[in-house]
């Protein structure tokens, strides 16, 4: 199953619709995976829900703190992308799988992991 | 054929796509979720939903108590219905409560190992996926795990959820003690020679007897483990299933439909040499199986031909890692599904009904069958329970198109060998017929009445499932 794709898909790929590359990222994922938010509360619910999928290539999902996978995103606007947090969105699961987090929360989550890391002597 | 003749028919007959229609195969039948309201404090109540989105609720409390003692009280003081959520991968309404919703993740991580006999306790509400380093660090294994890791350790063992082996067990046989803090506050420790009755309901428990907070795994040698991933022609494998099932540590089998191929999967221990899995292929493969279904449903014959060309010269992948590197893969691409479980003399017979009825009438479906063996074991719920070996069948169908369809009309191929379902994924059997499955079943209603007076911890879908809606 796994070769399918190397045959068919580059002859499909003008009908693809689906969203592709969306886990690019000059990040590799252990600089992505070093990232934690600063606030302890927000950690936790980063730790415990956002890190499995937003630090893993194959997950599909923007590497967190890579400008370029979440440039695009941003610019759809907060509002569109909280929505899309909390309804899901294509392999995305509703509200990252955080059965506790509030719309604040995930406001905050979301801006965590499309922020880029800051140089060190900054 | 040559890899280009195939790319260029492909491209040929992809220009055929205005005959093949716009069906959306059901996906104007799928269930919606509550809208958000805006609650008394001014901030809006979201819904819940379950990890395809299938299941939903608008709980009126979201709550992560940080320790025994808050979810002790809270489960006590607390009114309406509370359920537990571990991390919505169940496909049935175990979870949706529009009152209280309790999140485990404060009781999670490695809480104490010990080296000489390789236990080792973890919070309950632990990802599978986030046990793997420190467990490794402590020199320890889990003895299996499945392929998806986003689950918790209670939800999943709420649910009996397993991975493939003949003699490896579900993640509940793993257990040897746990603590549940039941809906009255009190805090339970059971084991097999504490309170044996409660651990042998609470190994899969459905979350109806109270929070499983903790539980303490006999667990192996930390170890790096060797995975082998090949296509065989579908009636060559199954003629191999049996000795692949005896010879392999574990082994477990995807029936691509549609097609005349399948995927085998083995994984060993090894000393070999590290040879870390490659990038993950299996979503892009799931998304072009959708898009030749999108493309030539309405012409079967020229798919099963394509998806067989293009199997044709697939070269097998080999890779050496620690185990919780090689047993999870990542599953991007969300789906609804239906897995029961069968007496291991049944599972072939039946696996060749189930996909010769899901390619005869379910031409929309392109996800895989997945094929798998437990060892059977004790616990009152477990679908394994009284059986030496489990053999196991699960259809998927795309989480944005209507699975009823396919499910209803699979399910009565699994009913006359007295076919047990995965309780986190969807079926229809109701209380009676479980019953009749499940020699504890009774008495398993009996314990959760005594733990649970109010059924404080029993939603719709609970009530009914055992008996009491």
């Amino acid at each position: 199953m796994h070769n399918l794709n190397q045959f068919i898909a580059p002859a499909l790929a003008a009908l693809c619709l689906a969203g592709c590359g969306a886990g690019s990222s000059s990040l590799t994922p252990a600089q992505s995976r070093a990232l934690t938010p600063a606030d302890p509360d927000l950690a936790a619910l980063y730790t415990a829900s956002c890190k499995a999928c937003h630090t893993v290539p194959a997950s599909r999902a923007p590497m967190t703190g890579s400008a370029r996978a979440w440039g695009v995103r941003m610019n759809k606007g907060m509002d569109r992308l909280l929505e899309n947090t909390i309804s899901g969105y294509k392999g995305m699961p509703p509200m990252g799988l955080c059965s506790d987090c509030s719309e604040s929360d995930l406001r905050d989550l979301i801006s965590f992991m499309a922020t880029p890391p800051q140089p060190a002597d900054s | 054929m040559k890899r280009r003749d195939l790319l260029t028919g492909s491209a040929g007959l992809a220009l055929t796509m205005p005959l093949a229609g716009c069906d959306d195969y059901g996906a104007a039948n799928m269930p919606q979720p509550p809208a958000a309201v805006v609650g008394a404090d001014g901030q809006r109540r979201l819904p819940w939903q379950n990890w395809s989105g299938y299941q939903s609720s608008l709980p009126e409390r979201r709550l992560a108590p940080a320790s025994e003692d808050e979810l002790a009280r809270l489960l006590a003081d607390s009114r309406g219905t509370i359920r537990p959520v571990g991390s919505g991968h169940s496909f049935t309404p175990l979870v949706p409560t529009d009152d209280t919703l309790i999140s485990l993740r404060h009781f999670s991580g490695l809480l104490q190992h010990d080296p000489q006999t390789l236990t080792a306790t973890v919070g309950g509400g632990s990802r599978l996926g986030s046990l793997g380093e420190p467990l490794h660090a402590a020199g320890q294994a889990l003895i299996n795990m499945p392929d998806i890791d986003a689950q918790t350790l209670a939800g999943s063992m709420a649910t009996a959820t397993h991975g493939t082996g003949a003699q490896l067990g579900a993640l509940h046989t793993a257990a040897i003690a746990l603590r549940l803090v039941t809906p009255t506050g009190e805090a339970l420790d059971c084991s097999p020679s504490l309170r044996p009755e409660l651990f042998a309901a609470a190994q899969v428990s459905l979350g109806a007897l109270g929070v499983i907070t903790q539980v303490t795994l006999q667990n192996v040698p930390t170890t790096r483990m060797k995975r082998r991933v090949w296509i065989e022609p579908f009636d060559e494998l199954v003629e191999r299933f049996d000795s692949l099932a005896a010879a392999h540590h574990s082994f477990e089998m995807y029936c691509i439909p549609h097609c005349d191929h399948a995927v085998g999967i083995t994984i060993d221990p090894t000393d070999e040499p590290l040879q870390p899995r490659g990038p993950e292929q299996d979503n892009d493969a799931v998304m072009d199986l959708k898009r030749l279904r999108d493309l030539l449903a309405w012409f079967p014959a020229a798919r099963r031909w394509l998806i067989n060309m293009a199997l044709q010269d697939y070269q097998p992948e080999v890779a050496v890692d620690v185990w919780h590197r090689i047993f999870p893969s990542s599953r991007a691409v969300r789906f609804n599904e239906m897995e029961y479980h069968l007496p291991r003399e049944t599972l072939l017979p039946t696996l060749r009904e189930v996909r010769q009825r899901l390619e005869q009438r379910h031409p929309g479906v392109f996800f895989p069958m997945e094929i798998r063996v437990v060892r059977g074991d004790d616990a009152w719920l477990s679908p394994f329970q009284g059986h030496d070996t489990s053999g196991s069948i699960a259809v998927h169908r795309y989480y944005e198109e209507d699975p009823l369809p396919l499910f209803r009309d699979v399910e009565p191929l699994y009913q006359p060998m007295g076919g047990r379902p995965h309780w986190g994924k969807m079926h229809s059997l109701t209380p009676q017929t479980l019953a009749d499955r499940y020699p504890r079943f009774n008495d398993f209603v009996a314990l959760q009445s005594r733990l649970d007076p109010q059924g404080r911890l029993l939603n719709p879908y609970l009530r009914t499932l055992l008996g009491h809606g």
